[in-house]
């Protein structure tokens, strides 16, 4: 091969090297490039659906409320009004000694009826929270378990402020739930719950003694799975963060985290 | 003109050397395709020294590449096997690896010789490899199951493979001829090979060496 040939080979090999060579460079950086668009584009889609699963939620809630509002308010104002217009009633029995005993059964009956009925309706709308804020609602509702459950239930607080009204309704359920698995589920004969009110924090604390779960292997099926899961929805609806700790055996700790959002 | 060509040598043990130390240091943690990746560092570190040492001894050594080649095609295939399960049947893998090692054998024994060097071989071998590389990026970007390329294995492999047997491809089609009229021109492309060989053990490296989890 003489000089003139070789440079020529040279050069055509060297071309057809460096055009192959650079055809995988185009194409690596091709499959790099597109492969991280289309993620981004992925993550994106997945943060409008989070989006549109929280509006949802939040809506469900609305709507949940406004129901849960409507019954308590024809519980205690029909319900009530009938039970009331019953014992009025019964007081005409009660003054005739042949049947005197039995209405006076009647009237405990309907006593307890009619106490049963404001604590559904109260349940179902705390009247305390709208009125007098969170730390009066908690209060009354540790209050409440502990007559009547005989369990112990410390509530500590600093000084409150008043947040938005959804958002005091949103920890009240998430409090409601929380001590709700507390009785149900963990079985705990102590039970601590903290509120810290910052200037633009707000905190609560949830702790028991109870059984304790194992947080890795809760089937979602499960009806303490799905309180999580309902807990995890609210506090998102809030744009707070929940946080579960817990062990078999070692009892229950939660954390909730709020922005304030004053009203 | 020796000295150039030991230095050849010397850069292409060390360049093999950095993966299998790698692999080793974390073989305990390593996944079957990075065990595979690793099994072909170890082969092509083996096979180099003892062509290496038979060159430096003067005695002939085309033959390792014939042996080199038909164990690096199994490995590579089966890597991808282990990925494009799903894209391409067993069926098809097994007939493409017979037929590579009936076409490897026919060639070292009847076409080339086992004394001469491979370059059918190393041909048909690149170019199996391209396809399945680029099968492998055709199925990443379309599943989109990877979330950050950057951090798969698979990845830095395949673009090191691509690299490699696309920039060599003309190599090893004109190695015959290169070595047999024009010896400098030969050196030359043999050392534009050697960078393209060291392209692929510094991408091995990164394969071995990333951990996607974290």
């Amino acid at each position: 091969m003489d000089q003139s040939q070789e440079i020529e080979f040279a050069w055509l090999l060297t071309t057809g090297i460096g055009i192959t060579f650079m055809l995988a460079v185009v194409i690596i950086l091709f499959v790099v490039f597109y492969q991280k668009r289309l993620s981004q584009q992925q993550l994106h889609m997945q943060e409008l659906e989070n989006q549109q699963q929280q509006q949802l939620f939040s809506a469900t809630n609305q709507v949940q409320e406004k129901e849960r509002k409507r019954i308590a308010h024809d519980l205690h104002d029909d319900v009530g009004v009938v039970l009331s217009t019953a014992k009025l009633y019964l007081s005409h029995l009660i003054d005739q000694p042949e049947i005197q005993e039995v209405a006076q059964k009647i009237d405990q009956l309907v006593d307890t009826a009619a106490q049963n009925v404001r604590q559904i309706s109260h349940n179902l709308t705390p009247q305390n929270l709208e009125k007098f804020g969170l730390v009066s609602a908690i209060n009354e509702m540790c209050k409440h378990i502990q007559e009547a459950h005989q369990l112990e239930v410390k509530f500590e607080h600093n000084e409150e402020e008043r947040l938005a009204f959804e958002q005091e309704l949103g920890v009240y359920r998430i409090v409601q739930e929380l001590l709700n698995n507390g009785l149900k589920h963990a079985q705990a004969s102590e039970i601590l719950l903290g509120v810290v009110f910052q200037p633009k924090k707000f905190i609560l604390h949830y702790q028991d003694n109870g059984v304790g779960v194992d947080l890795e292997n809760l089937a979602k099926t499960s009806n303490f799975g799905l309180g999580l899961q309902n807990m995890i929805g609210k506090a998102e609806v809030l744009k707070g963060q929940i946080k579960f700790q817990s062990k078999p055996a070692n009892g229950f700790r939660a954390s909730l985290n709020l922005e304030i959002q004053h009203s | 003109m020796s000295f150039f060509i030991n230095a050849l040598f010397a850069s292409m043990f060390v360049g093999g050397l950095i993966p299998v130390i790698i692999g080793f240091a974390s073989y305990h943690s390593l996944t079957p395709v990075k065990r595979l990746i690793l099994a072909l560092m170890v082969c092509s570190l083996g096979l180099n020294i003892i062509q290496i040492t038979l060159a430096l001894h003067s005695i002939p050594n085309l033959f390792i590449g014939h042996i080199y080649t038909l164990i690096e095609f199994i490995l590579i295939a089966y890597i991808y096997k282990l990925k494009l399960d799903k894209l391409i049947p067993l069926s098809v893998f097994i007939a493409i690896v017979v037929g590579f090692v009936v076409f490897s054998l026919f060639n070292t024994f009847v076409i080339q010789g086992l004394h001469a060097n491979n370059s059918y071989q190393r041909t048909l071998e690149s170019v199996l490899v391209v396809v399945f590389v680029s099968l492998y990026f055709y199925k990443t970007a379309k599943e989109l199951k990877v979330q950050r390329i950057e951090r798969e294995p698979l990845f830095w492999f395949s673009a090191g493979a691509l690299l490699y047997f696309s920039g060599a491809l003309f190599i090893f089609i004109f190695s015959n001829y290169l070595l047999l009229y024009s010896r400098s021109l030969g050196i030359t492309f043999w050392t534009a090979h050697t960078f393209f060989l060291l392209l692929f053990y510094l991408f091995s490296t990164i394969a071995l060496w990333i951990n996607p989890k974290k």
